[in-house]
């Protein structure tokens, strides 16, 4: 598929070819009608090219362009199937196994399909076929065409090597023993043929005969649960929008109440008429299949995405669907009581709706000598399990309140060596004096981290002159790791 | 500006036949105050009755350090009043909202050390804010869910908190009987603008008592209450327990009930006069 004209090109009635640089020659690498129709082949030269026509349109090729462009319909691809890969550089599959029916039957999808990649501006060429080779081998060597199941072997049987999706060069020394068609593989001896051509040309012909199964890597993962709802009049006003959120959260929560499963990750995927596809995630902090809190939570994200989110010419097709479910009841954190649990649970995932789930957090205690490693912020919804130490009675705090996100060096650092707390330090500009100080502490450096060594380090709590106190370290051992040790200070005391 | 201030002071004692059984029990009550559903007490009595029993429950109170050096001394004493609510509240988690420019100038509240001043980490949830708006939408929205044993709030810079932004986070944890607790950091001038908040405290670090071998004692600051809806502006010391989880007056815990240190509302401005020739 190609689109055919970037917006913005001049005259129309122009023939228009794409150049790319190939071993050194600028090279027409795609072209349109018009060129096609006077004669010019991709791999001509462009100098070939222009002498014969001069008022030729040449636009250089732009290959992370395309990519995006493929993305975008592979993205536009889920509306009728979840199980989309791409084949790069110009091919996206559908795996459209049990989704056809929806559509009305394989054709219809066709039809759908070309429709309206057409006139999103795209060249298309539709092949279904029973494995992805044979549909690959279609759309682009075939006609384009609905291959019956089981048909394969005969209608391929015509088809040049090349469809096989081999190397050149396997191609090529195929053709030097006159074989040029597929069907001319099917009675040889396979040892020989793997021996001479390597096993690669015998998966190939396996796997678009079906006796192979070839898997699709879909781009993105597959729902288990999912309910859509096609606008044959486009949707673009919010409040639309929201109300079929709403008809689909209740139809999911149906869904999940008969499996007793609650919906830990959701998507909400909005399919712009013009092919443009939003995607709007959302999280719960425990499984709920409660529809009003479900439909809540998108309306809390939507409004806050609305500056993204451009309805343009409106949604004609929305879709609602569970990434993660659990069984409710299962892997809940207790800490409200079951009084206010469900309530404390509707006010982190609108926290979480309106911020962004990741930026509601707890802290978990890690084992790590390095402090800054020895505190993990994970999103909510797991189960607190570390236990945190607690000073004795009567202890001051060893570690600080607040960890600087990096330890800052600090100057005119006085301190007997060779590990005496410092006696006066400056830091921001600001001079301190130590009145008390506590320590060393010696944290060393973990030993399986070998790759990022690094120096010894000695901590010490020490007060001002004025009360505040500060977490500070010496970095790297006097006379053995370091001739002259910095300092730095990490951390504040309460 | 509102004037019924009401002074429990007043009716601490009672004035009737003084035995010496009536006295024990006057004076445990004025160690424990009653438990009172709408204070949070901050466990130190004379502090809690210049309070008017507590923190109140459903309203908005200020901190800020007295100078920008302070402002892990004012942390802590937010700290220690987080530690006081989830005490009482033993069954709801604490919401502690983080502003992002404090976690680059002051650093990450830490684990570690929040434990180490009694903080049930586990029970807190942190909500990562980016700006000014966020911080007082989450708290406001924290508070309104009546689900959280306190809401804390954390705003770095000279952010303008005005009248009805202050009053739209007091109405809230009224509405929901919850302490909202806002640590306003590097506010300079701003901090002179009026907020509806039941008190307002400035807090400095303050030096620790002697430990043997020099090391450092527990953590203690000078909180000033400028503005107390309860009762008078005070000053106090106060050192931090971490084993009781409770505030108390350092110098003078083993008394039983030291009398706030009385502080004029304004100071007034000495201005030296020099003769002139």
């Amino acid at each position: 598929m190609r689109r055919r004209r970037q917006s913005g090109a001049p005259p129309l009635d122009a023939p228009l070819v794409v150049t790319g640089d190939r071993k050194g020659a600028l090279t027409i690498v795609a072209l349109d009608d018009a060129a096609a129709a006077l004669g010019l082949t991709e791999g001509m030269a462009l100098a070939e090219a222009r002498a014969r026509y001069p008022l030729l349109e040449v636009a250089q090729e732009d290959p992370a362009a395309d990519a995006k462009l493929m993305e975008t319909a592979a993205e536009y691809g889920r509306r009728w199937t979840p199980l989309v890969a791409c084949d790069a550089p110009d091919g996206i599959f559908l795996d459209i196994t049990g989704c056809a029916h929806l559509f009305g039957g394989e054709e219809g999808l066709g039809k759908d399909l070309r429709a309206r990649l057409t006139r999103q501006g795209f060249h298309v060429r539709v092949a279904i076929a029973s494995t992805p080779g044979a549909a690959w081998a279609f759309a682009r060597f075939g006609m384009e065409a609905i291959l019956p199941a089981g048909s394969e072997r005969k209608t391929l049987a015509k088809l040049p090597l090349a469809a096989l999706r081999i190397e050149e060069e396997t191609a090529a020394a195929l053709a030097r023993v006159g074989l040029k068609k597929i069907g001319d593989l099917y009675d040889l001896p396979r040892a020989p043929l793997a021996a001479r051509f390597g096993k690669a040309l015998l998966e190939r012909l396996d796997g678009v005969l079906g006796r192979l199964e070839e898997p699709l890597s879909p781009r993105l993962e597959v729902a288990p649960y999912m309910a859509e709802r096609p606008f044959p009049e486009p949707i673009g006003r919010e409040e639309d929008v929201l109300g079929a959120v709403a008809c689909l959260a209740e139809k999911l929560s149906a869904m999940l109440e008969r499996r007793g499963e609650g919906a830990r990750r959701l998507e909400l995927t909005l399919f712009r008429a013009d092919g443009a596809v939003f995607t709007v995630a959302a999280v719960t902090s425990r499984p709920s299949h409660d529809a009003d809190a479900l439909a809540e939570l998108f309306a809390t994200r939507l409004d806050v995405l609305r500056d993204e989110l451009d309805p343009g010419f409106g949604y004609d097709l929305v879709r609602l669907s569970v990434l993660d479910a659990d069984r409710i009841g299962a892997a809940q954190t207790d800490l409200a009581g079951p009084d206010n649990a469900e309530e404390l649970a509707r006010l982190i995932d609108h926290l979480g709706a309106r911020l962004g789930p990741s930026r509601i957090v707890r802290q978990e205690a890690c084992e790590s000598h390095l402090p800054e490693r020895a505190v993990l912020h994970v999103p909510v919804g797991g189960v607190g399990t570390s236990a945190w130490k607690i000073a004795g009675p009567e202890t001051p705090p060893e570690r600080p309140l607040r960890l600087l996100l990096r330890p800052e060096p600090v100057e005119e650092v006085v301190a007997m060596v060779p590990d005496g707390p410092p006696a006066r330090f400056r830091w921001r500009h600001v001079l301190h004096e130590v009145a008390r100080a506590e320590g060393p502490e010696r944290i060393a450096d973990e030993w399986w981290r070998t790759a990022e060594s690094r120096p010894t380090r000695d901590y010490y709590r020490v007060e001002d002159r004025e009360g505040r106190r500060f977490w500070l370290f010496r970095e790297g051992l006097f006379l053995r790791e370091e001739v002259e040790p910095r300092w730095f200070l990490h951390g504040t005391f309460a | 500006m509102r004037t019924e201030a009401i002074h429990p002071a007043k009716e601490a004692l009672p004035e009737t036949a003084v035995s010496p059984a009536s006295l024990r029990m006057a004076m445990e009550r004025l160690a424990r105050p009653a438990a009172d559903p709408g204070s949070l007490s901050l466990g130190e009595a004379g502090l809690d009755r210049t309070l008017g029993g507590g923190l109140m429950r459903g309203a908005l109170h200020e901190v800020a350090p007295e100078a920008e050096g302070d402002a892990a001394a004012a942390g802590g004493f937010c700290a220690g009043i987080l530690v006081r609510a989830l005490s009482v509240e033993k069954r709801k988690p604490l919401l502690w909202v983080r502003h992002e420019p404090a976690t680059i100038e002051d650093g990450a509240p830490y684990g570690h050390g929040l434990a180490a001043l009694g903080l049930d980490v586990a029970r807190i949830f942190f909500v990562l804010a980016e700006n000014t708006n966020e911080v007082l939408e989450a708290m406001e929205h924290a508070l309104r869910s009546a689900t959280l044993a306190a809401v804390f709030g954390e705003l770095r810079g000279t952010v303008k908190l005005d009248l009805r932004a202050s009053r739209r986070l007091a109405l809230a944890a009224g509405h929901g009987a919850t302490p909202a607790l806002l640590l306003r950091l590097g506010a300079g001038e701003q901090l002179r603008a009026p907020v509806a908040a039941a008190t307002r405290w400035r807090i400095a670090a303050l030096a620790s008592a002697d430990a043997p071998v020099n090391g450092l004692g527990m953590p203690r600051v000078k909180a000033d209450l400028i503005r107390n809806r309860r009762g008078p502006a005070a000053s106090f010391s106060l050192e931090w327990r971490t084993h009781d989880r409770t505030f108390r007056f350092p110098a003078l815990r083993e008394r039983l009930a030291p009398p706030p240190v009385g502080r004029p509302h304004h100071a007034p401005a000495q201005a030296e006069r020099r003769a002139s020739a």
